[in-house]
């Protein structure tokens, strides 16, 4: 038997007081609306209904029975769209896993675009290497990770579209280097040279680290000694401290005005990153996350006329002309 | 609290408010009409910096703010640097693609390396928008809007730096680069100019005259950050090189720092003016013509002159002379 459908029923003859037209409301007959009450009448083992007089009235168990019954239509109702929503992506816990190395502004403008397109799916972050993530997602212990790029193909993942977030190098400010460089301009790996390096730690990512060293090594910048740090600020003071450069995303230097960051020339390695999830399964909320930190990672520093390149001298430049309308 | 305006609970402050009684004074009645001769729509607001009387027209609704959103910007930059956050003297170089023209480093032939403190006096001084969109990148755009918050702008948005404002205009127009869009933009009829986004204060960075006299108030009356912060900004504003406003309007014994905006369409100027006896008044004024032209001095002279009436209707309101003690400390 169907508890919520004859509680249903109940409500509303409990609202009419009056067999024919409770089900007329419900639109069906009064017979089996009536062997329904009393189904319901033996399984509680009371009356509902004082049938004694030419009005039909509620027992007092039957009032008791109508506040509870409504409350748990209510529930069941609010459950169902939950449940709905949940499916959908809109509503539930997300757990996250991000590298500790991704810069906080960057982080901060994801979470608030994601909470802008999912405003009641909670986001559970943790901070986790690429390696610790992998592991997670693969016994279902985080819906989602924003790792080091390329995955594995057997791992069991899917990934979303490959990100690929300015990367440069740090240097402490003082002594500057020689040349070009030291105002600003591109750096290629081969400057560095005769410098020591500060990175992650291979067990962070180990592909990452190998191919890393072998980008170094390929441009001729054979690091004169290696340091691992595995937050960005330990990297910092590193740098600070004449252990080494550094490579990383430039709001992570920024944040510090004794180095200084410059862009790196082509054929420099490269950090890409992906959010991956499990292929079984996955979190429905997943997507809109997706969707929301892409936009924003590729956007970070820089947006349409930045990407459009340099400005030919000759061309007139956009401010002249709009300043120059008469 | 010397030198630092943020309570534990990040609470600001007011400045003085509108302490004398019978509120706010009418301003000259028929100004607003004389703009309409020189077919432009006014909007304005005055008040004393110590005593908080103040006199506007339209003062509450929100106008387009051009480069006077420099103010808060400078203001964010002179904080952090008070703060430790950046080092003034950091080095930044200004490349061919952020030089989209107009003044300064912005229409420089070749790159440039300055130092962050003289982006902000570029920034300030003739209005450069390459070197704001530099110390936008450098102190955060989120950041800006946040101070506009803290300070009470309620009504104030910071939708981006000037290069943002230039992109939504290429955006508008579906320009591809430039080039497309110089050409584009000089053959847009007048009606769709006014419909770009960058002219439309729902759209782009705006505030409301009365915000913007807050701020100066808070920033002469060392409320705005700390001391050397708001030092900084009343430098900076009065090393403006555009006189042809509010300068032009007070004679050589009255002080006056300022910040001009101009879009086509739009002139607008906030600034204050210190008088030889030492009171000093915050002045807003904000303009809009159908006509797009850029180059206006009849109503540069009107905006100077609409804000030396308003602020003589104001003269003598609190009657000071001692410096040493502002009121409401």
């Amino acid at each position: 038997m169907d508890l919520l459908r004859q509680l249903r029923h109940f409500t509303v003859v409990g609202e009419e007081l009056h067999f024919g037209r409770a089900a007329e409301r419900l639109g069906m007959a009064q017979p089996p609306l009536s062997q329904r009450i009393r189904e319901l009448e033996r399984e509680l083992g009371v009356e509902l209904f004082d049938r004694s007089r030419r009005q039909v009235r509620l027992t007092p168990a039957g009032a008791v029975l109508l506040d509870e019954a409504r409350e748990l239509l209510a529930g069941v109702t609010r459950m169902r769209e939950l449940v709905a929503r949940a499916g959908r992506g809109e509503y539930g816990t997300l757990r996250v896993g991000v590298p500790p190395e991704l810069p906080g502004s960057v982080l901060g403008a994801v979470l608030t675009e994601f909470a802008a397109l999912a405003p009641e799916v909670q986001l559970e972050l943790s901070e986790f290497t690429t390696a610790e993530q992998l592991q997670l997602l693969a016994g279902h212990g985080l819906d989602a990770g924003l790792v080091h790029h390329p995955l594995d193909p057997a791992a069991g993942l899917e990934s979303g579209p490959v990100i690929e977030p300015p990367l440069g190098v740090v240097l402490p400010r003082v002594p500057p280097l020689a040349g070009e460089a030291a105002s600003g301009g591109d750096i290629t790996l081969a400057e560095l040279a005769g410098r020591a390096l500060v990175t992650y730690p291979r067990e962070a990512a180990p592909a990452l680290y190998d191919a890393t060293l072998a980008a170094c090594r390929d441009e001729g910048f054979h690091p004169v000694r290696v340091s691992t740090a595995r937050s960005p600020e330990v990297m910092l003071g590193l740098v600070i401290a004449g252990h080494g450069v550094a490579f990383s995303h430039p709001a992570i230097a920024r944040k510090e005005p004794r180095v200084v960051w410059r862009p790196l020339a082509p054929r420099a390695p490269l950090w890409r990153l992906v959010f991956a999830w499990p292929a079984r399964a996955p979190h429905p909320a997943v997507a809109p996350l997706v969707r929301a930190a892409t936009g924003i990672l590729r956007g970070h520093e820089g947006g349409a006329l930045a990407a459009s390149g340099p400005v030919a001298e000759p061309a007139p430049r956009p401010w002249n002309a709009v300043y120059e309308r008469s | 609290m010397n030198g630092t305006d943020i309570t534990p609970t990040g609470e600001l402050p007011d400045p003085p408010e509108l302490l004398v009684p019978g509120g706010e004074i009418p301003y000259p009645p028929d100004l607003p009409h004389r703009f309409e001769l020189l077919g432009a729509r006014l909007w304005l607001h005055a008040r004393c910096v110590d005593c908080g009387r103040a006199a506007g027209h339209a003062e509450d609704e929100p106008v387009v703010l051009a480069s006077v959103v420099k103010v808060l910007l400078v203001l964010e930059f002179f904080r952090q640097a008070a703060a430790g956050q950046l080092d003034p003297a950091e080095r930044a170089v200004v490349r061919a693609a952020d030089r989209l023209g107009g003044t300064g480093t912005a229409g420089f032939h070749d790159d440039v390396e300055l130092s962050l403190r003289d982006l902000a006096l570029m920034t300030m001084s003739v209005s450069d928008n390459t070197a704001a969109d530099i110390l936008f990148r450098r102190v955060g755009r989120d950041t800006v809007q946040a101070l506009a918050r803290q300070l009470g702008l309620e009504r104030a948005q910071v939708t981006g730096a000037p290069r943002e404002v230039l992109e939504s205009m290429l955006e508008d127009l579906g320009a591809a680069d430039a080039d497309a869009f110089a050409s584009a933009f000089a053959a847009l009829p007048a009606e769709e100019v006014h419909r770009l986004r960058a002219l439309d204060p729902a759209r782009t960075t705006s505030a409301t005259p009365r915000e913007m006299t807050r701020l100066l108030s808070l920033v002469w009356n060392d409320r705005a950050g700390a001391a050397a912060a708001c030092a900084g900004v009343r430098e900076l504003m009065s090393l403006q090189v555009n006189g042809a406003r509010l300068g032009a309007a007070f004679d050589r014994f009255t002080t006056v720092a300022a910040k001009s905006g101009t879009l086509p369409g739009v002139r607008n100027e906030i600034g204050v003016v210190t008088y030889p006896d030492g009171a000093r008044y915050a002045i807003a004024v904000f303009t809009r013509t159908t006509s797009l032209s850029t180059r206006r001095p009849d109503l540069d002279t009107a905006i100077g002159g609409a804000g030396r009436e308003v602020v003589e209707g104001l003269r003598g309101c609190c009657g000071r002379a001692d410096l040493s003690s502002p009121p409401g400390d």
